[in-house]
């Protein structure tokens, strides 16, 4: 993972954190799994478990993309996915873990497919480039 | 005199092509802010009923198709087919505007999906243009903001597409190869 790429991944995992943060800031004193999550100025909602959720895959796509852990990003991916998965099943519901509705469910799948995006992006090719290359999951 | 000439050339290619990446980062600007827009609009949809017990939300809205037509072979679509389903429409907002959202914002296969976007847009449009207090130019520009990120390839400055396509045009697979079509 290099180049723009990584850093792309870099910005996205900086969201994640900064959409965490200011998710605990403005859910403070709701339930930490309160169904309807407070919105973040005119975005996203999310509760205080949702936050720390968004914190957490954003910090590990973070370090992810800083070692160049191509598989760390990859699997951060997986967890946004998860986690607008879990939007899409429980939004509007009593029981809703991630306190997000479909605003949120736009934070996390472009984070989750933007990361996915960027984690199995062919290998950069050319004079400087590793031989092998190339392929889509290299 | 010719290489006075040659040099005004020289600094009017130099200048468009300065201008060309001004304009891209415009456009990349304008994606940014048609997919807030739409993450914004996406929170008032509310599953599973979105709105049709109640009379408000994303039913309401839907309604304006008809009590105040703009288009009427829309109304005619919204009456016979939108509303008898109308939970499946609800689903199909719900998701198409948070995709929207999701991908307008990080410039992912950003063709694709400010094709959406248009539709989109037109079928907000034929909703609820003629609805009194609407202001419509708010929904040409919408239409209009998509048309251009479509046309332009909104994504390659300030989006993920700018990074990958450079990758994905020097990769034979059929996931790269769907990526330039689509971005």
């Amino acid at each position: 993972m290099t180049g723009g790429v990584r850093t792309a991944a870099l910005v996205l995992g900086v969201l994640g954190v900064v959409g965490g943060v200011l998710g605990f800031a403005v859910s403070a004193g709701q339930p930490f799994t309160a169904a309807e999550g407070a919105r973040v100025g005119e975005l996203f909602h999310l509760n205080p478990l949702g936050s720390a959720v968004s914190v957490a895959l954003g910090a590990v796509a973070l370090a992810g993309a800083w070692l160049r852990q191509r598989a760390v990003v990859l699997a951060t991916s997986a967890g946004w996915l998860v986690a607008a998965l879990l939007t899409v099943a429980q939004s509007g519901r009593e029981v809703n873990l991630l306190g997000g509705t479909a605003s949120t469910l736009a934070l996390f799948l472009g984070l989750g497919a933007g990361l996915l995006a960027l984690a199995i992006a062919p290998v950069e090719t050319g004079p400087d480039a590793a031989p092998g290359g190339g392929g889509v999951a290299g | 005199m010719s290489t006075t000439a040659g040099t005004v050339r020289r600094d009017a290619v130099a200048d468009d092509r300065w201008q060309a990446g001004v304009a891209g980062y415009g456009l990349g600007l304008l994606r940014i802010i048609l997919g807030v827009t739409f993450l914004h609009e996406a929170a008032w949809k509310i599953p599973p009923a979105f709105g049709q017990p109640t009379g408000d939300g994303l039913w309401e809205w839907t309604n304006f198709a008809i009590s105040d037509p703009v288009f009427p072979p829309y109304t005619l679509i919204v009456e016979n087919v939108v509303l008898p389903a109308f939970p499946f429409f609800g689903w199909l907002v719900f998701l198409g505007e948070a995709a929207l959202g999701g991908f307008l914002i990080v410039g992912l296969l950003t063709r694709l999906f400010a094709a959406i976007g248009v539709l989109q847009s037109l079928a907000i449009a034929f909703s609820v243009l003629n609805v009194p207090g609407e202001w419509s130019y708010a929904y040409y520009i919408l239409v209009a903001g998509m048309l251009a990120v479509v046309l332009g390839g909104g994504g390659r400055a300030l989006g993920l597409d700018g990074v990958l396509r450079p990758r994905w045009s020097t990769s034979d697979s059929r996931i790269a190869r769907l990526g330039l079509v689509l971005s």
